[in-house]
């Protein structure tokens, strides 16, 4: 190691408080050069000409552009259609064809619908608030309930306190417009696949 | 009134002690209690069938068809029977005109709407529905679940206490059962038998209770008086069975028809919790 390095790595040492003039290992402490990595000798660049790789890359898209004008030729440029969102296209065509005629409502008509509406909002805005009140208080005897069965019994208290993990999945069937009818056996319908293959 | 005001406050102060660790008030459990605990069972048999529409129900309804009939189209079925009208028409006055011979070979569909509406029409005689009012109303029978299918209905069971006929929930007394529910359970089941099916909802109780025993009972049952848990069950299947003479009768009510069996009061708890809605 020349000299001048060595100062220039004193120098650096210094600030750590390594500055000896003399040391066993081979080189100063605390400063670890790493090893040089062996290296694989640079490739030589191969000189590519820019007119070449123009006309290659141009090559390809004709060729694609090609398939494609194909492709189209044979699909048409018509997209597989989503027939949840197209519907049926004849009623969409004829949809002024297929307006039921009525006759323009009378201004009485008008007037006794808006009112109509006026009191419905009133009506549905009076169950809820009543449907609420009714359900806070059962809720607040419940809790009640609870109070004095803890009065009682602790021990009985903490279990009922518990949830009933039967109850979290919960079905119920509506009511229905008519009774179900008693031994009804339902009739094996037909499948048929309607949907198109494309 | 300021004497009355006094020692109800300090009743209350009395039994609520500051707990130390959290500042929150506790419910003391250390005061000996000598109530008597019991579970009754309230099953209930939810609606079957919809409720009858009130007026204005009625007339909101009858707005919204008309004006869902106004914003329709005609369906593909309409629109087929008014084609069919037009093509009689146009046959008619073909025949009208003498032109017999080509009116037979065009024209005739192999089936068409007004066919299939009576095949439709058909259908629909062959299955026979079931009636809104069932057989236990018109014969008024109180024993059936099956009555007033459009209401909700409560079990309630008579017993004979203390040489009087008394109509309750069934009900029975703590027995150191693990859970109050058990007791609710086993006490729903020697009264109405293993026939009736239900299912009692959580582990709380949905409702209390509480009267005092009379004066001369106390000593003897050593007894204030009896707090009774009420738990609500869904109704399954099946009836009550009184094969085991627990009970002397039971009925199926409703919630107005309560009141003329059980005490003012205990309607008046039944009431608010078990809800019509």
């Amino acid at each position: 190691m020349s000299l001048g390095k060595i100062s220039k790595v004193s120098r650096l040492c210094c600030s750590c408080g390594v500055t000896r003039q003399f040391h066993t290992n081979s080189k100063p402490l605390l400063f670890y050069a790493t090893p040089n990595l062996s290296a694989e000798p640079m490739k030589r660049r191969k000189k590519v000409d820019l007119s070449k790789v123009i006309q290659s890359t141009q090559l390809k898209i004709r060729k694609m552009e090609r398939e494609m004008r194909k492709r189209e030729e044979k699909f048409g440029r018509t997209l597989k259609p989503v027939e949840e969102i197209t519907g049926n296209i004849a009623i969409r065509r004829n949809r002024d064809k297929l307006r039921r005629e009525f006759e323009p409502l009378p201004v009485e008509e008008i007037e006794r619908r808006a009112l109509l509406v006026k009191e419905w909002g009133h009506y549905k805005n009076q169950q809820h608030f009543t449907e609420e009140k009714a359900l806070q208080k059962a809720i607040n005897v419940q809790t009640k309930a609870l109070n004095e069965l803890r009065m009682e019994s602790e021990e009985l208290y903490q279990k009922a306190k518990q949830i009933h993990e039967g109850d979290i999945i919960y079905q119920f069937n509506g009511p229905t417009e008519t009774p179900p009818a008693d031994d009804f056996d339902s009739p094996d319908g037909q499948y048929i696949d309607t949907s198109r293959k494309w | 009134m300021i004497r009355y005001v006094i020692p109800r406050l300090s009743k209350r102060i009395k039994s609520q002690k500051v707990c130390c660790f959290c500042a929150k008030t506790h419910v003391t459990t250390t005061q000996p209690t000598n109530w008597k605990i019991a579970a009754a069972v309230c099953v209930e048999r939810y609606p079957v069938i919809t409720q009858d529409l009130t007026d204005i129900e009625k007339r909101y309804q009858d707005m919204c068809s008309k004006i869902d009939v106004e914003n329709s189209l005609l369906s593909v079925h309409e629109e087929k029977i008014e084609s069919e009208k037009k093509k009689m028409k146009a046959k008619k006055e073909k025949e009208e005109k003498g032109d017999k011979e080509e009116q037979s070979s065009k024209d005739i569909s192999a089936v068409t709407a007004f066919d299939k509406e009576d095949h439709w029409e058909k259908e629909v005689k062959e299955y026979q529905i079931p009636s809104r009012i069932t057989e236990a109303d018109k014969k008024n029978d109180m024993k059936s679940p099956k009555r007033k299918l459009d209401r909700k209905l409560v079990l309630i069971v008579q017993e004979m206490i203390n040489g009087k006929e008394i109509w309750k929930l069934p009900d029975g007394y703590y027995n150191n059962e693990e859970t109050l529910k058990e007791t609710a359970e086993n006490a729903l089941q020697q009264r109405c038998g293993t026939t009736l099916k239900s299912n009692i909802f959580g582990n709380a109780p949905h409702g209390l209770f509480k009267y005092k025993l009379p004066l001369s009972v106390r000593e003897t049952e050593n007894a204030e008086g009896v707090k009774i848990f009420i738990y609500k069950a869904e109704f399954k299947d099946g009836n009550v069975d009184l094969k085991d003479k627990e009970i002397l009768d039971y009925k199926w009510v409703t919630l107005e028809e309560l009141s003329e069996y059980v005490t003012p009061q205990f309607e008046k708890t039944l009431k608010e919790f078990v809800l019509e809605f």
